[in-house]
C-alpha cells in the first residue's frame, strides 16, 4: 500500500467522520428541538395554541428552520381540508379561507390523507401546491405530511424550503413526520379537553337551571298555600266592606274609611293573582297545528287496538290550513271519540275518519269526522252523552265526552253527532279556522232520524 | 209571585257564608248554607236546589267528590266551583262543573254566572 494511497484513504475517512459528525450534530439539534416542542405541546390545551406552536416550531430560527409551513385540518362537514394556520420564518400569517377537496383535485394533500403517508413533490406540478404560497416559488420542493392521531387523519402539514441552504426537503421528511405525530396527539388532547370543558360548562349550567327550577317550584307551592290562607279572609273583609258601604247612610267619614278598605283589598287581591300567575305554568299551550297530523297521531296510538279488535280504518283526509289550538287537548278529544268507537264494536267493524274544511253561518271550520258501525246510541240517552258522569260503560268515568265537549267549546268549536240507531254514530269535531269565532257554543244534538225533522 | 230560586252555598268558612247569603238574598235568591260536603248532600237531598256554589278545599269530603255525587244524582244541576285556588281550573274533575270562579271580594263574576244559569 503506497503512502499516497493511505493518505487519500485517511482523508476520505476524515471527511466521512466530519460528515457523520455534522449529521450527528444536526440530528441532536433536531431531536432536542422536537423534545422542546413536544414538551410545549403536551401542556397546551387550546387547539389554536397547538397550531401556532407547530408553525413557529417548523419555521422559526430556533426551531426546525424551514421557510414556510401551512397546516390544514379535516373539515368534517365539507369533507375536505381546511387551511387553518400558516407562517413564514417564525412569523404567523393569516390562513386563507379555502377548503381543499379530498378528490383528485386535492393533489398531493388529498393523496397524503388517503394514503396516510408523507409525500415530497415539486409544487409546480401539483394543482393545490402550485397555488398554496402567496408568491410564486422558485425552489418548489414541498413535503406534505399527514397529521395522524389514533389512526385517524386529522389534517396535513405542508412545508417548503424555498431559500435556505439546508439539505433537500426529502431528507427532512422524517423530522416533520415526528413533529406531525406529536401535533396529532396534541390536537386530539386539545379537542378532548375542549369537549370536556364544554360538557363541564353545560353541567354547571344545568345545575344552575335545576336549582332555579327547584326554587320556582318551592315558590309556587308557597304562593299557592298563601293564596288559600290569604284569599278567604280577604274575600270576607273586602266583600263585607262593600256591603257595609251600602248600609252606611250618607257621605261621612265612616263611608270613606270603608271605601279605602275596599280599594286596598282589591289591590291585595290583584297582587295575589299576579303572584299566582307567576308561580303557575301555563296549562294550555295554543299553537298553530295541523289537524290531520293530530288525527294521524291518534290513529297511530290506536292502531294495535284496532287491529286486535278486527276493526278496519278508512281514511279520507283533505288538506286543511293550520288551526289555532292546544294540540294535546285536541288529541285527547279525538282519542276519546276513537276509544268510544272501538268500545262500541266489541266484535269488530269499520271506522271512517275524514277531514275537510266546512263553512256555515258561524264561519269556517276544520272538521274531523269519526264514524263507526257500533250500532249507534239509543235515542233515550242521546241527550245525556255529553253530561259529566253519565256513562253506559261498566266502570266508565262518564267524563270522556264531557271533557271532550268542554275542550272543543273552549276552542270556540263544536261537536256534532249524527246518530243512526242500529247502524252507527258519527262524531264531528269542528274547530274554527278564523280565530274571531272563538267562544263558547251550545251543544245541539242533530239526529238523522226522520221523526225529528217533522217536529 | 214566582218562587225564589234556591241556591246552596257549600264552604267551610263562616264569613264567606255571611257574605254570600246577604249578597245573594239581595239578588232575590233563597240561600241554603252547608259547612261541608256531607251537609251539602243532605240539604240537596231534602230541598229542590236550583244551583250549587261549591268550594273545593274543605275538611272531610272535598268539593270534587261532592260535585261528582251531585252530578250523578242530577246531571242538569248547575254547579259553580268557587275556590281560593286557581290551579284546579285545569284538573280533570273540575271540567265536570259548569263554571269555575276564583273567589274575589267582588261577587260580580259569580252573580253573572248564576244569572246565566238560572235565567
Amino acid at each position: 500500500m503506497s503512502p499516497n494511497h493511505s493518505l487519500f484513504k485517511k482523508t476520505k475517512k476524515e471527511r466521512t467522520v466530519e460528515t457523520l459528525a455534522r449529521e450527528n450534530e444536526s440530528m441532536v439539534r433536531e431531536i432536542s428541538t422536537l423534545y422542546k416542542i413536544s414538551g410545549h405541546l403536551m401542556t397546551t390545551v387550546s387547539v389554536d395554541e397547538v397550531g401556532k406552536t407547530v408553525i413557529r416550531a417548523i419555521t422559526g430560527e430556533e426551531g426546525l428552520g424551514f421557510d414556510r409551513a401551512v397546516i390544514c385540518l379535516m373539515d368534517e362537514q365539507e369533507a375536505g381540508l381546511k387551511e387553518v394556520w400558516r407562517g413564514e420564518k417564525g412569523e404567523e400569517s393569516s390562513a386563507r379561507d379555502v377548503i381543499i377537496p379530498l378528490s383528485k383535485d386535492g393533489g398531493a394533500l388529498a393523496q397524503a390523507v388517503q394514503e396516510k403517508t408523507p409525500i415530497t413533490i415539486n409544487a409546480v406540478s401539483d394543482p393545490v401546491l402550485s397555488k398554496i404560497w402567496f408568491e410564486g416559488s422558485d425552489c418548489a420542493d414541498c413535503a406534505v405530511v399527514p397529521i395522524i392521531a389514533k389512526d385517524k387523519v386529522m389534517g396535513v402539514i405542508v412545508v417548503d424550503n424555498s431559500c435556505n441552504n439546508r439539505a433537500t426537503i426529502k431528507e427532512n421528511v422524517r423530522v416533520i413526520s415526528m413533529l406531525a405525530n406529536r401535533t396529532g396527539l396534541a390536537l386530539d388532547n386539545a379537542r378532548l379537553y375542549s369537549l370536556l370543558d364544554r360538557t363541564n360548562k353545560e353541567l354547571v349550567e344545568a345545575r344552575g337551571l335545576l336549582a332555579e327550577a327547584e326554587k320556582l317550584a318551592a315558590m309556587g307551592e308557597m304562593a299557592s298555600t298563601l293564596a288559600h290562607e290569604i284569599r278567604n279572609p280577604l274575600v270576607s273583609i273586602g266583600g263585607l266592606a262593600r256591603r257595609a258601604i251600602k248600609v252606611v247612610n250618607g257621605d261621612n267619614s265612616g263611608r270613606r274609611y270603608l271605601e279605602v278598605i275596599v280599594d286596598e283589598v282589591g289591590r291585595l287581591e290583584k297582587t295575589l293573582n299576579e303572584l299566582l300567575d307567576y308561580a303557575q305554568e301555563p296549562e294550555e299551550a295554543y299553537a298553530k297545528k295541523d289537524l290531520n297530523h293530530i288525527v294521524k297521531e291518534c290513529l297511530e296510538l290506536m292502531r294495535r287496538e284496532f287491529e286486535e279488535g278486527s276493526i278496519t280504518v278508512k281514511k279520507d283526509m283533505k288538506s286543511i290550513p293550520p288551526i289555532w289550538c292546544d294540540g294535546r287537548q285536541i288529541k285527547h278529544t279525538l282519542f276519546n271519540i276513537l276509544l268510544n268507537a272501538r268500545q262500541a264494536m266489541p266484535v269488530g267493524g269499520a271506522i271512517w275518519v275524514s277531514s275537510s274544511v266546512e263553512e256555515d253561518d258561524a264561519g269556517r271550520f276544520a272538521t274531523c269526522t269519526i264514524k263507526d258501525t257500533g250500532g249507534g246510541i239509543p235515542e233515550a240517552i242521546l241527550h245525556n252523552i255529553f253530561n259529566p258522569f253519565f256513562t253506559t260503560k261498566k266502570g266508565g268515568s262518564g267524563l270522556g265526552l264531557a271533557i271532550s265537549y268542554r275542550i272543543v267549546s273552549h276552542h270556540g268549536g263544536k261537536i256534532e253527532v249524527e246518530n243512526e240507531p242500529g247502524q252507527g254514530v258519527a262524531f264531528s269535531v269542528k274547530l274554527p279556522l278564523n280565530p274571531e269565532t272563538r267562544g263558547h257554543n251550545v251543544y245541539k244534538p242533530k239526529n238523522k232520524v226522520k221523526k225529528q225533522k217533522s217536529e | 209571585m214566582e218562587e225564589n230560586k234556591k241556591i246552596l252555598v257549600v264552604d267551610d268558612e263562616e264569613s264567606i257564608h255571611l257574605l254570600y247569603r246577604e249578597e245573594l238574598e239581595e239578588e232575590g235568591y233563597q240561600v241554603f248554607s252547608a259547612m261541608n260536603g256531607e251537609e251539602a248532600l243532605e240539604i240537596f237531598g231534602s230541598n229542590p236546589i236550583d244551583l250549587v256554589i261549591l268550594d273545593i278545599n274543605m275538611p272531610g269530603m272535598d268539593g270534587i267528590e261532592v260535585l261528582r255525587q251531585l252530578k250523578a244524582q242530577k246531571p242538569s244541576l248547575p254547579v259553580i266551583l268557587s275556590t281560593a285556588y286557581s290551579e284546579y281550573k285545569h284538573d280533570l274533575g273540575s271540567w265536570a262543573s259548569d263554571d269555575y270562579i276564583v273567589k274575589s271580594s267582588s261577587l260580580d263574576e259569580l252573580k253573572t254566572s248564576i244569572r246565566k244559569r238560572l235565567g
